[in-house]
C-alpha cells in the first residue's frame, strides 16, 4: 500500500493557549443512527480533526455555513449561494425555495475535546435551542477488549465502555497514537475508527489524511447559552413530543398542515444518551 | 524501583496468593527540546502483545499506572515523535521517557467523504480523493475530475470551455504554458484543484466585464509551499526497434516562496514522449502578422495510435519561468528551449481519384526533421481594482530543417531549412475612475520572419524554392468604459498598420514555363472602433458587439490598390437560473479580407510534388455562425455535464482549384463562389463513483464539413462527415487493485458529389491494472487494442500490450522497470482519405522496449 508520511514539525505541536491549533490529521467518519421521525437508519458525514492535544468533531457543510454567516458580509454571500441554490421563479412571477436543494445545514453539533483542559465541550440544538454544556473526559472508561479489525488498512482493537446509558464498542487504531474519536467518544491509546452504540448509531471511518487545517474555534459561540446537559435532553424530548402546540404558541399565524399521528419520542429507542431518564 | 505493598485481601475468592500492586509512573520529555509533552500515548503491553493497561501523559507530562505483575513492556507514542518501547523489567520507575522527533506513518492517503467542494464561485476536487496509484503527475490525476477535460496536448477545458488562467497558490507563474506544471508537479505535492468559474482576471474589470470561462488553481500542500521541492528521474533501457540504447531524464525544482516563486525542469529521452508539447502556450492568441509557411514538407503523421507507439525522437527541453512579487506589482521571465530530432519511415500508396481515372502514385518516404525552439518572455504586471498594468515583451527563434528522401514511382530527395524569428510587445493599461468608468489604452507590436529554402532533387535535376517573408503590424488604441447598475457601455477606437514583404524565387529546370519570382509589398492600415453594450437583468447576461472598421490596401501593382469597409456584429446571451445550471447563446455575422498570404500572382513548390499559386484579385469573405451551450453541474453528487452546438456558414468568392500535371499537382485560386457549412455538436458528461473512489465520464460528438473545391475544371462538393463517441471508467474496486478502462470509437465518411464512400470506424480499448500487494511494490499492467477499418469491412485489429513494476524502498526513492510492446509489433497500416485521393500507409512502431528507471523527490 502507498504510505504516505507525515513530517509533523515540534512547533505546530506545542500548545499556546491563545493561537489557533493545527490539526494533523482530518478524519472523515460516516455516521449511522435511527431517526425519530422517520424510523429509519440516517447516514451523515461528519469530520474530525485531530492534533495529540485536541479535536473537534462537526459537519463539514455545517461549518462552512457557520463560517460564512459569523460576518456580515459572509452572511450575504451565503444568502445569494442559498437562493442561487435553492429558489426557483416560475412563469408567473410566484417564487418557492425548496431547501433540500442547496448546501444547507442540517447538523448542528460540534464537540471541542481538549485533553488540556480535561473535559469537552458540545455544542448543540437541542428542540429549539442552542446549548452548550462542558463534560470531564473522565466520564468515558474503557475496558479493553480481544476482537481486532482491519478498517482502512490499519489494525484496530475493540474496547468497550458504558456511557450515559448506553454500552459503546470502539475499535481504535493504535498506530495513530491519539486518543480521540468521533462524536463524544474519547480515551483510548488510538484514533477510534469505528463504534457502535447497542441502540444501532455507527460511525466508521471512511477516510484519513493528513491536513493542515487549522482548529479554527467555534463561530458566533454567544448565540449558544450554557444547560445542563440532562435538563436539556429532557426539554428536547418535551419539544418533540409538543412541537406543533410549542411553534403555534409562539407564532400565532402557523397552521400545520395534514394531521399527522401524535408520536411520542421514545428515548430507550433513539436517544444516544438516555441517561437522562434515570 | 519504587514498589508499594497493597493491602492483601485474603477473603476475596480466587486471590489465594499475596499480590503486590506496582507503579509504573514518570515523565515523557522531548529529547530536543527538554520540554515535557502532554498528550502521549502510553501503553503496557502484555507479554501476549496485548494492551493491559494505557493512559496519556498529563499536562506536565506525567503519567501514573498501577499494575499487578512488571512482565510486558511500556511503550510510549505520540504523533510526530519515534514511539518508545521499553520493557518494564528493566526500568526503574519513576522513568524519563525521551521522545525523538520522527515520523508518524499514515498507511494511505484515503479520502474524505467529500471529494468536491462547492463555494460561491469556486469548485475544489480535493486531489487524495481523485488520484490512483499509478499516477505521477498532477495532471494525471485532472483527468480523472468530472467536469474538467484534458486534451491530447494538454489543454485543459472546464465544462467544454478552454480555462482562461492557470494559477499556482494564486500565481499565474507559467501564462498559457501550464504543461510544464501539469507534467511536472507531482501530484502528492497537490491538496487540491479549485475551478474558479466566472473568472476575470483582471481585478479592474470586476463588476464591470462579464466572463465565461474558467481558471483553474493548484492548492499546493504544505510541505511543498515555502520551500524548494525536486524530483528527478534517470532511465536507461534497450529497444528491438530502433534498435539500441534507451535514455529518459528528468530534473524538475519549484519554489513557491512568498516573494519569488520558480519552476524548472529539463527533460530529455529518445523513447517517444514529445516534450514540444510540454511549452505550447494554449492562451496564445494568433498572430496578426499572419505570416504561414508556403513550404509544406513535413513528415508523414499517424492516426488511430498513442504518439508514443509511433514517434522515433531525441529530445531536450529546459524550461525556467520565474516570478517576483515587488511592491504592487510583479515581474516574471520564463526562458523556453527545446530540441526535436525526429525521424519516419512510411510506405506510401496514393490514389487520386479523377473524374475518368484514378492515378497511383507509389512511395517510400523516410525523412528526419531537426528543430531548435528558443522562446523567452519578460512580463510586467500590475493588477489592483483601480489599475491593471501589464507589458509583455516575447521572442521566439524555432530553427526547423527537414529532410526527406522519396524512392518509387517519384525517386527524389527534399531538403528543407524553415527558421521563424518572431517578436511582440504587448501593453495594456487600464484605469478605473470612481469604480464606473474605465479607459484602456494598448499597443501591441509584432514582427516576424519565415525565410524558407526548399531543395528538391529529381531524377538528376535540381529545383530550389526559396521564399523570404517579413511582416511588422501595429495597434494602438484606446477605450472608454462605463458602467452603471448591470449596464456596461464600451467603446473602443484604434488604429491598425501592417507592412509586409515577400520574395520568392525558384530556381532550376523546371518543365513548367512560367515565371517563377514573385515580389510583393502588401501594405495596409485600417481605422477600426468597437462599440460594446453589456448587460445583466435577471440572471441573464447580455452582450452585443459591433465592431466596425475602415481599410486601405495598398498591393505596389500586383493588385490594384483599394478600400474596405467591415461590419462584424456579435451577440451573446448567458442564462444562470442557479448556480448548477447556465444556458448560452451567441450569433455572429462577420466580413473578413481574405489571408494577404495568397496574393502570389507565381507559382511557388511547396513540395516535390506540389506548387501553388495565389488570387489574381482582392476578396472579402463573409461568414455566419449561430452556436449554443448548455451547462449543469451538481457538485454533491459529483455529477457535471455540458452540450455545446454550432452551426456556421462562409461565402468565399473564390475557390481553391487543383489541376494536375504529369505527376505534379498544382493549387490556384479562381474567382467562382465557394459555399461552405460547418456543423459541430458535441456532449460530455463526468460523475464521480464513490464506491470505488473513481470517475467515469462519456462524451460524444457530430460534426459535418461541406466544402468546394474546383478539380481538373470541375467544381467539386464534398461533405464530411463524422461522430465520435468515448468513455472512460477508473476507480479503486478494492485496496490492492486499481482499474482503467478507456473506450474511444471515432467514424467518418467523405462524400463527393453525391457518391458516399462507406463510413470508416475506428475503435479504440484500454484497460489498464494496476496490483499493489504490498506497500513498497506495485505492478500495472495494460492493454490498447485498435480496430481499425481500413476500408469498407476490411478491419485491422492490433493488440499492443506493456507491463511495468514499480518498488519504492523508501519514500524519496521509486525503482520501476519497465516493458512495452510485449507481443513486438513493429508495423502497422492504415488508410486515410482526403478530399479528392486516398492514401494508403505503412508504418513502423516502436518494438519491445525494456526501461529502469530511478526516480527520486524531495
Amino acid at each position: 500500500m502507498k504510505k504516505i508520511t507525515l513530517i509533523l514539525m515540534l512547533g505546530l505541536l506545542s500548545t499556546g493557549a491563545f493561537c489557533q491549533q493545527k490539526a494533523d490529521i482530518v478524519v472523515s467518519y460516516e455516521k449511522k443512527s435511527r431517526n425519530w421521525a422517520t424510523d429509519s437508519l440516517q447516514k451523515s458525514n461528519m469530520t474530525l480533526l485531530v492534533n495529540s492535544g485536541e479535536a473537534k468533531y462537526f459537519n463539514d457543510v455545517s461549518l462552512w455555513t457557520d463560517s460564512l454567516k459569523s460576518t456580515p458580509e459572509g452572511k450575504k454571500q451565503w444568502q445569494e449561494i442559498i437562493m442561487a441554490a435553492c429558489m426557483t421563479k416560475d412563469a408567473g412571477g410566484g417564487m418557492s425555495i425548496d431547501l433540500r436543494k442547496g448546501p444547507v445545514k442540517k447538523i448542528h453539533d460540534y464537540i471541542f475535546t481538549r485533553l488540556s483542559d480535561g473535559s469537552l465541550r458540545h455544542y448543540t440544538k437541542l428542540g429549539d435551542e442552542n446549548i452548550y454544556y462542558d463534560e470531564p473526559l473522565s466520564e468515558m472508561q474503557w475496558e479493553i477488549g480481544d476482537s481486532t479489525v482491519n478498517i482502512l488498512g490499519y489494525d484496530c482493537v475493540s474496547a468497550v465502555t458504558d456511557y450515559h446509558g448506553r454500552r459503546w464498542t470502539a475499535w481504535f487504531a493504535t498506530d495513530i497514537p491519539v486518543s480521540f474519536g468521533p462524536w463524544k467518544l474519547h480515551g483510548l491509546p488510538g484514533l477510534i475508527l469505528k463504534a457502535e452504540s447497542n441502540n444501532g448509531c455507527t460511525f466508521r471511518a471512511t477516510g484519513i489524511e493528513k491536513t493542515d487545517r487549522i482548529i479554527s474555534p467555534m463561530y458566533s459561540p454567544d448565540a449558544y447559552d450554557r444547560k445542563d446537559r440532562k435538563k436539556a435532553l429532557a426539554d428536547e424530548e418535551h419539544y418533540l413530543d409538543n412541537k406543533e402546540a410549542i411553534i403555534k404558541s409562539k407564532y400565532a399565524n402557523v397552521e400545520f398542515q395534514g394531521r399527522r399521528e401524535p408520536k411520542k419520542y421514545d428515548a430507550s429507542r433513539y436517544s444516544l444518551e438516555p441517561d437522562y431518564k434515570e | 524501583m519504587k514498589r508499594i505493598s497493597a493491602v492483601i485481601l485474603l477473603w476475596f475468592p480466587g486471590m489465594m496468593a499475596a499480590v503486590c500492586q506496582n507503579i509504573v509512573s514518570g515523565v515523557v520529555t522531548d529529547v530536543a527540546g527538554g520540554k515535557n509533552l502532554s498528550g502521549a500515548s502510553v501503553v503496557i503491553k502484555g507479554k501476549d502483545g496485548k494492551i493491559k493497561k494505557f493512559t496519556s501523559s498529563k499536562s506536565d507530562g506525567s503519567f501514573s499506572l498501577t499494575l499487578p505483575s512488571l512482565e510486558g513492556q511500556l511503550e510510549v507514542s505520540m504523533l510526530g515523535f519515534e514511539k518508545q518501547c521499553l520493557p518494564l523489567d528493566s526500568l526503574k520507575f519513576p522513568v524519563t521517557v525521551y521522545m525523538e522527533p520522527g515520523e508518524t506513518r499514515l498507511k494511505e492517503v484515503t479520502v474524505n467523504a467529500e471529494r468536491i467542494r462547492e463555494q460561491g464561485d469556486t469548485i475544489t476536487y480535493m486531489v487524495g480523493s481523485f488520484a490512483q496509484s499509478q499516477d505521477r503527475s498532477i495532471g494525471d490525476v485532472l483527468k480523472r475530475m468530472p467536469g474538467i477535460d484534458v486534451a491530447d496536448n494538454g489543454k485543459i477545458q472546464y465544462q467544454g470551455e478552454d480555462i482562461n488562467k492557470f494559477y499556482i497558490e494564486g500565481s499565474d507563474l507559467l501564462g498559457g504554458k501550464y504543461g510544464i506544471a501539469t507534467n511536472g508537479i507531482s501530484h502528492e505535492d497537490v491538496g487540491a484543484v479549485e475551478v474558479m468559474e466566472n473568472h476575470q482576471p483582471m481585478q479592474v474589470l470586476s463588476g464591470i466585464s462579464f466572463s465565461d470561462k474558467a481558471a483553474i488553481n493548484l492548492k499546493l500542500k504544505n510541505k511543498a509551499k515555502a520551500t524548494w521541492s525536486f524530483h528527478g528521474k534517470a532511465t536507461g533501457g534497450y529497444s528491438t526497434q530502433p534498435e539500441g540504447l534507451l535514455w529518459e531524464g528528468e530534473a524538475f525544482a519549484m519554489a513557491m516562496l512568498p516573494k519569488f516563486q520558480n519552476l524548472t525542469t529539463v527533460k530529455t529521452n529518445n523513447d517517444g514522449d514529445h516534450l514540444g508539447a510540454y511549452t505550447v502556450d494554449f492562451f496564445a492568441s494568433s498572430r496578426a502578422t499572419e505570416l504561414s509557411r508556403y513550404i509544406d514538407v513535413s513528415l508523414p503523421g499517424v492516426p488511430n495510435l498513442s504518439r508514443k507507439r509511433t514517434l522515433f525522437n531525441r529530445s531536450v527541453l529546459a524550461s525556467a519561468n520565474s516570478l517576483w512579487k515587488l511592491g504592487r506589482g510583479e515581474v516574471k521571465a520564463q526562458i523556453d528551449y527545446s530540441f526535436n530530432r525526429i525521424a519516419a519511415e512510411a510506405d506510401n500508396i496514393t490514389t487520386y481519384f479523377l473524374s475518368d481515372r484514378e492515378r497511383i502514385v507509389r512511395e517510400k518516404r523516410s525523412g528526419t526533421d531537426y528543430s531548435h525552439s528558443l522562446s523567452a518572455q519578460f512580463i510586467f504586471e500590475l493588477n489592483q481594482r483601480t489599475a491593471f498594468i501589464n507589458n509583455t515583451l516575447k521572442a521566439n527563434i524555432d530553427r526547423d530543417k527537414v529532410g526527406l528522401d522519396v524512392r518509387g514511382s517519384l525517386r527524389n530527395s527534399q531538403s528543407a531549412s524553415l527558421p521563424a524569428y518572431y517578436g511582440v510587445n504587448d501593453f495594456k493599461m487600464i484605469k478605473r475612475f470612481n469604480g464606473r468608468h474605465l479607459v484602456t489604452f494598448k499597443s501591441v507590436n509584432e514582427w516576424e520572419s519565415l525565410p524558407q529554402h526548399l531543395c528538391v532533387s529529381m531524377g538528376g535535376a535540381t529545383l530550389t524554392q526559396g521564399v523570404s517573408d517579413h511582416a511588422f503590424h501595429t495597434r494602438e488604441s484606446v477605450a472608454y468604459a462605463f458602467a452603471l447598475k448591470g449596464v456596461t457601455l464600451s467603446l473602443e477606437g484604434g488604429l491598425k498598420g501592417y507592412f509586409r514583404s515577400m520574395q520568392s524565387d525558384l530556381t532550376g529546370e523546371s518543365d513548367r514555363a512560367d515565371k517563377t519570382a514573385n515580389s510583393v509589398r502588401s501594405n495596409y492600415f485600417t481605422l477600426y472602433a468597437n462599440p460594446k453594450f453589456e448587460f445583466w437583468v435577471r440572471r441573464v447576461d447580455i452582450t452585443l458587439e459591433a465592431p466596425i472598421s475602415f481599410a486601405r490596401y495598398s498591393f505596389h501593382k500586383a493588385l490594384a490598390d483599394r478600400s474596405e469597409f467591415y461590419f462584424s456584429p456579435a451577440l451573446s446571451m448567458t442564462w444562470k437560473p442557479n448556480n448548477k445550471f447556465s444556458l448560452g447563446f451567441r450569433a455572429s455575422s462577420s466580413r473578413s479580407p481574405m489571408d494577404l498570404s495568397l496574393i502570389q500572382p507565381e507559382i511557388v513548390m511547396t513540395n516535390y510534388r506540389s506548387f501553388r499559386r495565389g488570387v489574381d484579385d482582392f476578396y472579402c469573405s463573409t461568414s455566419q455562425n449561430l452556436s449554443a451551450s448548455l451547462a449543469y453541474k451538481h457538485t454533491r453528487r459529483g455529477l457535471f455535464g455540458n452540450a455545446f452546438v454550432m452551426h456556421g456558414w462562409s461565402h468565399l468568392p473564390y475557390t481553391l482549384e487543383q489541376q494536375l500535371f504529369g505527376d505534379y499537382i498544382l493549387y490556384s485560386y479562381t474567382t467562382a463562389k465557394s459555399e461552405g457549412s460547418r456543423f459541430i455538436a458535441s456532449a460530455d458528461i463526468g460523475k464521480t463513483l464513490d464506491f470505488m473512489r473513481g470517475t467515469v465520464k462519456i462524451k460524444g460528438s457530430v460534426n459535418r464539413n461541406e466544402s468546394h473545391l474546383i478539380s481538373e475544371r470541375r467544381s467539386v462538393n464534398s461533405i464530411a462527415n463524422a461522430w465520435s463517441a468515448g468513455m472512460n471508467i477508473n476507480g479503486s474496486p478494492t485496496r490492492w487493485l486499481s482499474v482503467e478502462y478507456r473506450l474511444d470509437f471515432r467514424s467518418s465518411r467523405l462524400t463527393i458529389d453525391d457518391s458516399k464512400e462507406s463510413w470508416l470506424g475506428n475503435m479504440e480499448n484500454e484497460l489498464m491494472l494496476n496490483f499493489t500487494p504490498h506497500g513498497k511494490w506495485e505492478w500495472h499492467i495494460s492493454g490498447e487494442h485498435y480496430r481499425n477499418e481500413a476500408a469498407a469491412g476490411v478491419n485491422k485489429n492490433m493488440l499492443l500490450v506493456d507491463t511495468k513494476v514499480v518498488f519504492k524502498p523508501v519514500k524519496r526513492l521509486e525503482l520501476s522497470l519497465v516493458l512495452s510492446n510485449i507481443l513486438n509489433r513493429r508495423t502497422y497500416s492504415y488508410t486515410i482519405y482526403t478530399q479528392l485521393s486516398s492514401f494508403e500507409s505503412v508504418r513502423r512502431l516502436r518494438g519491445r522496449e525494456l526501461l529502469f528507471t530511478i526516480s527520486i523527490k524531495k
